[in-house]
């Protein structure tokens, strides 16, 4: 189930590459309908007839955590791709609709975090695994240093 | 409700819509809002999840239980800032709703 986006809960991420996304072919176009489906959480009209996207749950990252996250960015001089996966590792709760993996997490100085283990995996997704990370750490990540986005 | 054609919610701004070519939008506001004009339709912006999960936590936080509307788990500070900011607009709009209309209020 699509959890919409949440400043305290749980939120559900897609990936723009998704092949069960059917999104508009006009790059402006396609932009927009990203944009409103990752504000609204409403992704059902993308979503081709009978399919489903993989879904990523994700929390947000605040107080103590992001401030480790943050600390860590620093400490090991993280690229922003490195950054990402970071985010990506300390946000992700758990995977829908890929296969039969799965997240499992360790704990790194009190800090719940998923192990390599899935992200090796989406790395290993040919030709899109990369991008897969990035993205979605990215939106983790901005979301976790920006806090609220006002959109006035 | 009534269906509005696809210029008329690019024009007020819809956040659904992909903004018009000549770039020309004017965002609904009113109720006695006096703040910067707004980029985007209020009718998009008041229904995102992130701004009804903060007018939800206000309800809560307004009886002093935020804390259990956040099951008890750290409470992000972006949501109290949320909070603050809708606390402070509820409030302008009940300032402007109780004075008189001839002085530039709501009652009437």
């Amino acid at each position: 189930m699509i959890k919409p986006p949440s400043i305290q809960s749980d939120y559900t991420l897609v990936y723009s590459g998704d092949p069960s996304l059917a999104l508009p072919t006009g790059e402006r176009e396609r932009e927009k309908a990203l944009e409103v489906a990752r504000e609204t959480g409403q992704w059902a009209a993308l979503i081709i007839d009978r399919e489903s996207p993989t879904l990523f749950h994700v929390r947000p990252i605040f107080g103590r955590t992001l401030d480790w996250m943050i600390s860590e960015i620093r400490r090991r001089q993280m690229s922003g791709a490195e950054s990402a996966v970071l985010a990506l590792k300390l946000g992700l709760r758990s995977v829908e609709g890929f296969g039969d993996h799965r997240v499992d997490f360790e704990h790194v100085e009190g800090h719940q975090i998923a192990t390599d283990k899935i992200i090796d995996a989406l790395y290993a997704i040919d030709g899109v695994g990369r991008d897969i990370v990035q993205e979605l750490g990215g939106v983790v990540l901005a979301r976790a240093l920006d806090g609220l986005r006002p959109k006035s | 409700m009534q269906a509005y054609s696809k210029p008329v919610r690019q024009q007020w701004a819809c956040g659904y819509e992909l903004a018009p070519e000549n770039g020309l939008v004017e965002a609904w506001s009113g109720l006695g809002y006096k703040g910067d004009p707004p980029t985007v339709c209020p009718g998009y912006t008041t229904t995102l999840p992130e701004t009804i999960e903060i007018a939800r936590a206000w309800r809560w936080w307004d009886k002093g239980s935020l804390d259990s509307f956040c099951d008890r788990e750290p409470i992000n500070p972006a949501l109290k800032i949320g909070i603050e900011l809708f606390a402070g607009a509820v409030a302008s709009f009940e300032r402007w709703a109780m004075t008189p209309a001839d002085k530039g209020g709501g009652n009437s």
